[in-house]
C-alpha cells in the first residue's frame, strides 16, 4: 500500500507514524509526485501538527537526535523518492534505537545518512557563501539559490551572527524569503518583479541598495584578486571547493583574474 | 601621493597573500542580544580564490613599510615597491563592512615593522581594542606578534585575539642569520614561548575563576618556508613535532617558496615547489592527528618525504612486518595506521562491527578506499587480492593511483 502526504514536513511525520505501525504501508510519496496507480491501492495521510509533533517527541525519545535530523534533512533535501530510504530507516530505527546509525552496511541507513551529509554540506557551505547586500532602509538581503531547501537553516545560524540586525534570506528558487527583525523569524514573499529580476541577476536590484553597499562591493573585488598568488592559479581546485552553480550569487568574480588585463604602467 | 582606501587593499592584501594561515576554527565567541558575530568551532570558508586556497579571513598586512631586509620578503626594505599603511579605524571598518556582508568570518592582521616593533604592535592591538569593545565585535580575530615587541604588548594582543602567531619561516638558525640577518630565532621563539606560557596560565586561571576572560582562545600557530634554505623534510618535521609538543601550538603552516626578489642568497626554481609542501602537509597531519611520530616517517637516513607516494603509503611499505590488519578485530589507532582508512572510515568500521560481523565486500560502502587498502587489509581472515602481490608491484600500484599524481596536485586547500 502506497501514503501520500501533503508535502509538508508534518505531513511526513504523520505519513511515517502511520507506516511504523502499520506493515502494510510500502511506500510514501508525497501529493506532488503521485502517480496514479494502476495496482496496489494508494491512501491519502490527513496532516495533524499534534500528531506530527508527538511523533517526532517519541522518536527523540526512543533513539536519538541524529535520527531525528536525518529525517528532517532527508525531507530538506527535496529530492524525488527521498522517502523509498527514509521509511525503512526509521522502521529500523524503532527496533534497533540510536543504534540504527552503527548500521553502515545497511542500503537505507546508508543512503540516508549520505543524503544529510549532502544537506548538511550545502548548508555549510552557504554558511560561507552567501552574501548580504544593503538595502536603503537599513535591511541586509541575501537572495540564494540552493539545491536543497536550507534557507530556514541559514536563518538559524544567522540569527547566532546578527542578532541585532534586519536580514532576510531569500531563496530564489523556492520563492520564499525568512526575515529576521531582532525578535523573530517570518516567513516572507517578494514583489513579482523582484523575484524574476533576482533569478535572473543577483545585483538586478541594486537600485534598491545602500549608498555605499556597491563601494564595499568594489573592494571586496579587489581584495579577491589581490590575494591570490599567480604562480599558483588552480581554477579547477577553486571550482571544486566552490561550484560553479553558486557563483552567480557571489559579489566576487571567479576567475577573473585569469582573463583580466597587465595593469598598465 | 595619498591612497584611498581602494588602493591600500590592493597593496596590503597583495603583500598579505603569502601567509598560508586561513583558519577560523576552534573558537566559540557569541554576541549577545546586541553584538555581532559568532566564532563557529569549525571553522567557515567564505570564498575560493583563483589559486584555490581557501578564503575565510580579510588578510591584510597594516602596512608594507618596513624597516627590516628579510631576503625572502617582497615587502623588504631594499625593495622599490609602492608603499601604504592603514589607520586603525579603516582596519576596522573595512572588518566590520567585510563581516556583516558574509564575505568573511574574521581578521588575519600582520604587518611589517614600521618605526619599531613596538610601535607597530601597539597598531595592531589598537585594531583589536576598537573592534572587540568599540564595536562588539565578536567574529573570529588572528593577530600577527610582531617579533621583537616587548613582552607586555604581545600579551596583550591574546586578550582580544582569538588566535597570535609568530613566523619562524626559517627553519634554522644558519637560514634566519644568512636571509632574515634582522631577526634571530630568540626574536621569534620568545613570543612564541610567551605565548604559550600565557595560555596555559589563563587555562588554570579559569578552572578557578570561570569569569576570568579566555586568552588566544583558538591558540597559536606558525609558518615555514620550504625550499628557501636547504633544510631537509625531516628537519622541518622534527621542529614542527616539538613546536606541537612545547609550545602546543594548533597549526604549523608551510608555505612553498615564491621567488620575489632577485637575490643570489635565495634558490631561483622555476615555480613553488607545491608536491613538496602537499607532502609535508601530509605528513603533519599523520603527526598531528593520526598518532605517527615524526621518526616514523623521516629520519636521518631517509631524510626526505617520497615524493611520488604519500607518507602513510610509503611507511606501511617499509613495514611490511606489520600488515595484513585484520579489520574485524584492529582497534582504532591501528585502523588509522592502514593506508585508504581515515578518520571517518575507521570510526564506521568500529560502529559496524559492533552491530553486525563485517564483510570485506562492506569495507568500500564504509569509505575504505580499496584501491590502497586492499593490499594491507584481511577481514575475517580474508584477503582482497587472490595472492599477495610482490612488495615492488604494490609500490606501482600505488604510486599509479596516488591522488596528488592523478589529480595533478589538485589537492591542496587545508581543509
Ligand atoms: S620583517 Fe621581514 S618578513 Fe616581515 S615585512 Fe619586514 S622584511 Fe618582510
Amino acid at each position: 500500500m502506497e501514503l501520500v502526504y501533503d508535502g509538508s514536513f508534518d505531513g511526513l511525520l504523520c505519513a511515517l507514524a502511520h507506516a511504523c505501525s502499520c506493515a502494510e504501508v510500502e511506500r510514501l510519496t508525497s501529493v506532488a509526485n503521485a502517480q496514479p496507480t494502476l495496482f496496489g491501492t494508494s491512501q491519502p495521510v490527513p496532516t495533524n501538527p499534534s500528531c506530527a509533533a508527538a511523533f517526532a517527541r517519541r522518536l527523540r525519545a526512543n533513539t536519538s537526535r541524529a535520527v531525528l535530523r536525518n529525517v528532517l534533512y532527508n525531507f530538506l533535501s527535496e529530492l524525488p523518492g527521498f522517502e523509498q530510504m527514509l521509511l525503512p530507516y526509521v522502521r529500523l530505527a524503532h527496533i534497533h534505537g540510536a543504534t540504527v546509525d552503527c548500521y553502515h552496511t545497511h542500503a537505507a541507513v546508508r543512503a540516508v545518512h549520505a543524503l544529510t551529509r549532502k544537506v548538511g554540506c550545502e548548508l555549510h557551505r552557504l554558511t560561507g557563501l552567501l552574501r548580504f547586500r544593503e538595502l536603503k532602509d537599513g535591511t541586509w538581503w541575501a537572495p540564494i539559490a540552493p539545491d536543497h531547501n536550507v534557507a530556514c537553516g541559514l536563518a538559524v545560524h544567522f540569527r547566532r551572527r546578527m542578532p541585532a540586525s534586519t536580514w532576510v534570506i531569500y531563496d530564489v528558487r523556492r520563492s520564499y524569503g525568512v526575515r529576521w527583525d531582532t525578535r523573530s523569524f517570518i516567513l516572507v514573499t517578494v514583489p513579482d518583479e523582484w523575484r524574476s529580476a533576482v533569478a535572473r541577476d543577483a545585483d538586478a536590484v541594486a537600485a534598491w541598495y545602500a549608498e555605499s553597499e556597491k563601494y564595499y562591493q568594489r573592494l571586496w573585488q579587489g581584495y579577491f584578486t589581490s590575494i591570490s598568488i599567480t604562480v599558483r592559479t588552480n581554477p579547477a581546485l577553486q571550482r571544486r571547493f566552490m561550484p560553479q552553480r553558486y557563483w552567480p550569487y557571489l559579489v566576487e568574480r571567479p576567475t577573473a583574474t585569469l582573463h583580466r588585463q597587465p595593469a598598465k604602467p | 601621493m595619498l591612497a584611498g582606501v581602494e588602493q591600500k587593499l590592493d597593496i596590503l592584501a597583495a603583500a598579505a597573500k603569502y601567509d598560508a594561515a586561513c583558519a577560523s576554527s576552534g573558537s566559540t565567541r557569541r554576541a549577545g542580544r546586541h553584538g555581532l558575530g559568532a566564532a563557529a568551532p569549525r571553522g567557515i570558508c567564505h570564498s575560493w580564490s583563483d589559486d584555490g586556497r581557501c578564503i575565510s579571513l580579510l588578510k591584510i598586512l597594516f602596512t608594507n613599510r618596513c624597516i627590516y631586509d628579510c631576503a625572502y620578503c617582497a615587502n623588504r626594505r631594499s625593495n622599490n615597491i609602492p608603499r601604504a599603511s592603514f589607520t586603525v579605524s579603516e582596519v576596522v571598518d573595512l572588518t566590520m563592512a567585510f563581516y556583516l556582508r558574509n564575505y568573511i568570518e574574521g581578521l588575519f592582521l600582520s604587518s611589517g615593522v614600521e618605526r619599531s616593533p613596538d610601535y607597530t604592535m601597539e597598531q595592531l592591538i589598537a585594531v583589536c581594542r576598537r573592534l572587540r569593545e568599540e564595536r562588539q565585535f565578536h567574529g573570529y580575530i588572528h593577530v600577527k606578534a610582531i617579533p621583537g615587541a616587548s613582552p607586555e604588548l604581545i600579551r596583550q594582543a591574546g586578550l582580544y585575539a582569538d588566535r597570535v602567531s609568530v613566523n619562524i619561516e626559517l627553519p634554522t638558525e644558519e637560514s634566519l642569520r644568512l636571509l632574515a640577518p634582522q631577526k634571530s630565532r630568540e626574536n621569534v621563539l620568545t613570543p612564541m614561548r610567551l605565548i604559550a606560557e600565557s595560555i596555559a596560565a589563563n587555562r588554570d586561571e579559569r578552572r578557578r575563576f570561570k569569569s576570568v576572560p579566555r586568552y588566544a582562545p583558538a591558540g597559536q600557530s606558525t609558518q615555514l618556508i620550504v625550499s628557501a634554505s636547504p633544510e631537509s623534510d625531516h628537519q622541518i618535521l622534527r621542529l614542527a613535532a616539538s613546536l606541537y609538543s612545547h609550545c602546543r601550538l594548533k597549526r604549523v603552516y608551510y608555505s612553498a617558496y615564491v621567488p620575489v626578489n632577485d637575490d643570489t642568497r635565495l634558490p631561483a626554481p622555476p615555480g613553488p615547489d607545491l608536491l613538496r609542501e602537499h607532502r609535508l602537509y601530509q605528513a603533519d597531519w599523520l603527526v598531528r592527528v593520526y598518532g605517527f611520530a615524526c621518526h616514523e616517517l623521516v629520519d636521518e637516513r631517509t631524510p626526505y618525504l617520497e615524493r611520488t607516494l604519500d607518507p602513510k603509503c610509503a611507511w606501511a611499505l617499509r613495514h611490511p612486518e606489520l600488515f595484513p590488519i585484520e579489520i574485524t578485530r584492529a582497534d582504532y589507532e591501528t585502523l588509522l595506521r592502514v593506508p585508504g582508512i581515515g578518520i571517518r572510515s575507521a570510526k564506521r568500521i568500529l560502529a559496524a562491527r559492533r552491530v553486525a560481523p563485517l564483510r570485506l565486500e562492506d569495507l568500500a560502502n564504509l569509505g575504505v578506499v580499496m584501491k590502497r587498502a586492499q593490499y594491507f587489509v584481511t577481514c575475517q581472515g580474508k584477503y582482497a587480492l587472490p595472492a599477495s602481490l610482490r612488495p615492488d608491484a604494490i609500490r606501482a600500484a600505488l604510486e599509479a593511483s596516488d591522488p596528488a599524481r592523478v589529480t595533478q596536485l589538485d589537492l591542496f586547500g587545508e581543509l
